[in-house]
């Protein structure tokens, strides 16, 4: 490398490369964008189906088509404010439409994806409304009811994020029908530490969530933790109820994951109240 | 981060001769990065508590090293001295991403397995080094040989050392139990040091030190 090609050629190569290299990566962006959008919606529709039970293997050998139709001839989707009334998308269309997103943009969205433009875009929205943020916000969250048979649901799958150590983890929660008992948990969408905090998307580590209780005897919330290491060394009787066993080397991953669930159950807990009030009042429990 | 470098053969050979070959086998066990050019020592220690995630890491690093040699080599006539590592780490970080992007669109589960190694590749001082030590000097051919015969010499490595990790601290291989449950019930503790990044460094010392008694070398 003894070339010495003055400064003028310098700026242009450097330029060059700067302007080929972003050339590059915007256009394979806008070109993929479209296919990464819908890996990502199948991802979603996918951990929903697996949080009540369907196998991975089923799931993953279906077509993405396919996998759509079984989501919405089983599930149910209920929008809720924050005082649990029930509520339909309208509203955040109408909203989201003042912002020149096309009709069709929205039309295509799933629930969870307006849901999540919407809040995204709540604090532009209160301002045009003249209002703060906290009375305008509406609250709104989302409930998968499964009700494959179409007569009572047989779980409810709420979603569920937070930061586990690194960044934000995602994931979905199924409940039985007694909105107690834990049916599955799923994460997708981390970036723990791959071997010690990404284990949480092991098969061994979710299934150990099933059958685990979120309340006490006294029907107050308590959720389910991640113990520090085996759940039966710090955690004896009832209490083994609301704990599964830690992963070694991913403490903080736990703490993560054992404060952002109970803080979205605490979110549903009013909702879920209510749900189990009405059931009482049905069936003869 | 260490971005010490090694003499380039700087000899010119045009066949798929000894030399083609000494390219790709040297870095196998005489001058292995991770041991001998002690490169990529963080990607080394972040990957390897268990097999799998070594696994992929070894395959997207040699995929982009022998991506990234061949590029850097195709321009090393035109790129101005001054501005090299910079033109280089702008070549590698497209590579990588654009990658990424492909396996997002068309691959979506290897790709969420892959989204956290992406930014410790572009970061992996074996990519740098080996284009600044070897591509910037050789044709394209010696310098894809080279880019394979380092990915696979820092592979070994990372294999033997997750196998070791994976085995010791979890009892386990590839996710499937190997330390029978006998062993448990009569004591037996998986050593929990195994997992944590100083775990890597105690057998990556070890590896070293056998690998010095056999080819024995000596430092200066």
């Amino acid at each position: 490398m003894s070339k010495s090609k003055g400064t003028t050629y310098t700026f242009v190569f450097a330029t060059i490369i700067c302007v080929v290299c972003s050339l590059i990566l915007s256009l394979s962006a806008i070109a993929l964008q479209p296919l990464q959008r819908a890996n990502m919606k199948l991802d979603v529709v996918q951990n929903i189906l697996i949080s009540v039970g369907h196998e991975k293997e089923e799931v993953f050998t279906k077509t993405a088509t396919e996998n759509f139709k079984l989501f919405t001839d089983e599930f149910e989707t209920i929008l809720i404010d924050k005082d649990n009334q029930g509520q339909t998308r309208d509203f955040m269309e109408a909203e989201l439409k003042k912002l020149s997103y096309s009709d069709e943009d929205l039309k295509s969205m799933t629930e969870g994806e307006l849901l999540s433009k919407f809040k995204s875009k709540l604090g532009l929205l209160a301002n045009k409304a003249g209002k703060a943020k906290k009375d305008y916000d509406p609250g709104y969250k989302l409930v998968y009811a499964y009700n494959p048979d179409k007569t009572t649901p047989q779980a409810y799958v709420v979603p569920i994020e937070g930061y586990g150590l690194w960044d934000i983890v995602k994931g979905y929660l199924a409940l039985n029908p007694d909105l107690n008992t834990v049916r599955g948990i799923t994460f997708y969408e981390h970036k723990e530490t791959p071997g010690l905090g990404a284990l949480i998307t092991e098969e061994w580590f979710k299934t150990q969530f099933q059958g685990k209780k979120i309340l006490d005897t006294n029907g107050s919330l308590v959720s389910v933790e991640i113990a520090r290491g085996k759940a039966t060394d710090t955690h004896s009787g009832p209490e083994l109820a609301h704990y599964v066993d830690g992963i070694s080397g991913a403490t903080l991953t736990g703490t993560g994951l054992n404060k952002f669930i109970r803080a979205n159950l605490e979110i549903y807990e009013p909702y879920f109240v209510e749900l189990r009030k009405k059931q009482s009042q049905g069936t003869e429990l | 981060m260490s971005t010490a470098t090694v003499a380039a053969p700087a000899k010119k050979a045009s066949l798929f001769g000894k030399k083609e070959q000494k390219f790709m086998k040297d870095p196998l066990w005489d001058t292995n990065p991770i041991t001998l050019q002690v490169l990529g020592i963080c990607s080394a220690l972040a990957v390897t508590s268990t097999l799998k995630p070594a696994l992929v890491m070894c395959i997207s690093v040699i995929v982009v090293l022998c991506g990234s040699n061949v590029i850097i080599s195709l321009m090393r006539n035109m790129i101005p001295s001054k501005i090299r590592i910079i033109i280089m780490l702008a070549v590698v970080s497209t590579l990588v991403t654009l990658v990424d992007q492909l396996l997002k669109a068309y691959m979506f589960e290897l790709s969420k397995e892959l989204s956290v190694f992406v930014g410790l590749i572009i970061t992996n001082c074996i990519v740098l080094g080996r284009a600044e030590a070897f591509a910037l000097a050789n044709k394209p051919w010696p310098s894809f040989l080279d880019g394979l015969g380092n990915g696979l010499g820092y592979s070994i490595i990372l294999v033997l050392v997750a196998i070791g990790r994976e085995i010791f601290g979890n009892g386990s291989l590839m996710g499937f139990r190997v330390i029978p449950q006998f062993l448990y019930e009569i004591g037996y503790v998986n050593a929990g040091l195994m997992i944590l990044p100083p775990g890597a460094f105690i057998l990556l010392g070890l590896i070293i030190w056998i690998q010095k008694t056999f080819s024995k070398t000596v430092e200066d």
